[in-house]
């Protein structure tokens, strides 16, 4: 006898989901999630732009001094 | 590491309510992390070394940037605590929108990334002492000090005053005596500031189990130390005008203020500030879940002394660090000769 977990059927049914809500979460918690992935890759952007800047400072600054 | 908890914290929190970025914002005590970074810009002016301002930038963001991150940590940890006072219950970790996990760990991927950035685009230095500020405030005031002492403000008071010798040794990569100096002030200034508020909300810190001053030793014994920190401090302040890192208008402000201060510390000390029938905690109304705080300074009775020289304690050093932040940046252009 196998045990349950091997039992696909035995799993816990999916939340009903709409397209726009795909965790099934409701409006004002996607809304959120929306939001903090938003800021999420806002501040990655940011973070790689300013080691980008800085490398080219430190290039600018090595190649001034030869 | 397991996070204390409190029967309070868990009946604020019934429902996981969703975390907004704002939250996130929250976490990172914007109040304290702009005073971190007025204090910060002024150690990397002071240095007087030129800096690329693009490098200047970056380290000051990454300073201000790891005090969001002590803070982060901070509120992960004492989220027990915060739910029980008035004055934090409506931070984020207590409300139920952020859990403590997602706290600590917003907190520290922060922390990594401010000191990275540092040792990148300054110098190993300022970031090692970067993130020994860090990990005092985190471990050394937050998990060790904070519930086992009452002196546990003066000793974690180091993490606070760190932040001018941080900014100092970005800009120079070192940090003499006159950044030390900046850090002195601050420590110093620490114990009388905390221990003013504490006094008027003595019930909350009792209540949460916090063994602030006026808990452990009394409201009188409080006043008193409060009162001999701020003879030393007076003095302190003057010292700048000495060691040539403060110019003419640091001398007016630091002579005036550090009057005033101890004026006030004065009139606190033979006030009744603290005692059980006149420390009237502060009406405390709730914007919800932006954690704004407001009534931080209504207080009745004899606590106003208090109050009074909690809200001056900040005017103080502001003035402190905003005239020297003026002598050695646009002052000091215009005025070549201010320093004599």
């Amino acid at each position: 006898m196998s045990p349950p977990f091997d039992d696909p059927s035995q799993d816990a049914p999916a939340p009903k989901a709409g397209p726009g809500d795909p965790f099934g979460e409701g409006p004002v918690a996607a809304k959120a999630r929306r939001q903090r992935s938003v800021f999420i890759a806002l501040a990655l952007v940011a973070f790689v732009a300013l080691v980008f800047v800085n490398s080219m400072l430190k290039l600018a600054a090595h190649a001034h001094h030869g | 590491m397991r996070f204390p908890t409190s029967p309070a914290m868990t009946q604020a929190a019934p429902a996981r309510l969703p975390a907004r970025f704002t939250d996130y914002l929250m976490l990172l005590n914007p109040r304290v992390m702009s005073l971190v970074v007025f204090t910060a810009l002024t150690g990397l002016v002071c240095a007087g070394v030129p800096m690329n301002p693009i490098s200047a930038a970056m380290a000051v963001l990454c300073i201000g940037v790891g005090a969001g991150a002590a803070g982060a940590l901070n509120m992960a940890y004492e989220a027990d605590i915060d739910a029980l006072m008035r004055r934090t219950k409506s931070r984020p970790v207590p409300m139920g929108r952020i859990s403590r996990a997602d706290a600590a760990g917003f907190g520290g991927v922060l922390a990594l990334f401010s000191v990275m950035l540092m040792d990148l685009a300054v110098n190993t230095f300022a970031a090692g002492l970067l993130a020994f500020t860090i990990l005092f405030y985190a471990l050394v005031y937050t998990v060790w000090l904070k519930r086992s002492t009452p002196q546990n403000i003066v000793i974690g008071g180091a993490a606070g005053a760190l932040p001018p010798v941080v900014g100092w040794a970005a800009a120079a990569g070192h940090a003499p005596l006159n950044a030390w100096l900046l850090f002195a002030l601050i420590f110093v200034w620490t114990p009388p500031h905390f221990w003013a508020l504490s006094l008027y909300t003595a019930t909350d810190y009792a209540k949460a189990g916090v063994p602030m001053m006026p808990v452990v030793r009394g409201p009188k014994s409080t006043r008193r130390q409060i009162f001999a920190y701020s003879l030393l401090l007076g003095p302190l302040g003057v010292a700048p005008m000495f060691t040539g890192l403060g110019g003419p208008l640091y001398a007016v402000v630091s002579i005036v203020g550090g009057l005033a201060f101890v004026a006030l510390a004065l009139r606190m000390l033979f006030s009744r500030a603290g005692e059980p029938d006149l420390g009237a905690a502060p009406a405390i109304t709730q914007a919800h879940g932006t954690g704004k705080r407001e009534g931080l300074y209504t207080v009745s009775g004899g606590a106003k002394s208090a109050r009074d020289l909690f809200a001056v304690s900040i005017v103080y050093l502001f003035a402190l660090f905003a005239a020297l932040l003026l002598e050695h940046g646009p002052l000091a252009t215009l005025l070549p000769g201010l320093h004599l």
